[in-house]
């Protein structure tokens, strides 16, 4: 193809152009979200406008619930360990599934107590919004995805009768 | 005699010439833009593409140009990135005490 000099330079400004444009539009985008992101509790400080003397007690707070929470997810797979040498070995799996469960339901109460323990560390406004927030963010998906289930038409695999 | 004739037939005709030629003065400017507009007839016709890159090949042009879409692009990443980052950071916290969060 025979293209002119003219064509030759616009097309390798244009090139130029977009490179440098992509490569300032990346790296700014990197960093401000990595800036952002800088640690676990950088979003609580930034959303709930926290003060340094509250900051410091929800980050007292959250290192302590922290190996509590670990120690229950190690429970947790410890039983559903279990659960499938029951199944495997042919056992009923009624009990290994109740110990579970009650596990489970163990885990999430002993989060939303450190939910509510956070909301106080909180100005009133704030700790109020923090605790809706954090309800919907983690119970919110379950009670999405039970009600869920209830819509699924008879047909399928839904329970409720239509 | 004939020479006499000669010479007045000719003075007649140069003063009925003269008597023709109307003595209007030339317009201020009028030879300058005579010489511009043959210069214009005789310059090729300037294209899109040669617009174009003649704004390329001028240093102060294409700076002034890339610096413009360099701060525009880095002002959209920025934008981007805050809005990327803020979610982040949120699912960054919830995952860290909802261990769940982030199988989701």
């Amino acid at each position: 193809m025979n293209m002119s000099r003219a064509a030759r330079t616009v097309l390798l400004g244009v090139l130029i152009a977009a490179v440098a444009a992509a490569l300032a539009y990346l790296c700014t985008m990197r960093l401000c979200s990595r800036q952002m992101a800088a640690d676990d509790l950088s979003w609580l400080k930034r959303e709930f406008r926290l003060g340094d003397a509250e900051m410091q007690r929800v980050q007292r707070l959250h290192e302590g619930y922290m190996p509590k929470c670990r120690d229950m997810c190690a429970r947790i797979a410890e039983k559903q360990g279990e659960l499938e040498k029951a199944l495997e070995k042919g056992e009923a799996p009624d009990a290994k599934l109740m110990e579970l469960a009650t596990l489970r339901a163990q885990c999430q109460a002993q989060m939303l107590r450190h939910f509510e323990e956070v909301s106080q560390a909180m100005p009133p406004e704030q700790g109020k919004r923090y605790l809706i927030e954090m309800r919907k963010l983690t119970l919110g998906f379950h009670q999405d995805f039970e009600r869920s289930m209830g819509d699924i038409p008879a047909s399928g695999h839904g329970h409720a009768d239509r | 005699m004939s020479e006499d004739v000669k010479q007045s037939g000719d003075e007649k005709l140069e003063r009925l010439v003269r008597a023709a030629r109307p003595s209007v003065e030339l317009p201020p400017g009028f030879q300058s833009s005579v010489w511009r507009r043959i210069e214009e007839g005789q310059m090729p016709a300037v294209g899109i593409l040669e617009r174009l890159a003649g704004w390329f090949l001028t240093p102060r042009l294409a700076t002034a140009g890339l610096a413009a879409l360099v701060i525009l692009a880095a002002g959209a990443g920025a934008v981007h990135g805050m809005r990327t980052g803020e979610r982040e950071a949120r699912d960054r916290y919830v995952a860290s005490v909802d261990p769940s969060y982030s199988h989701r």
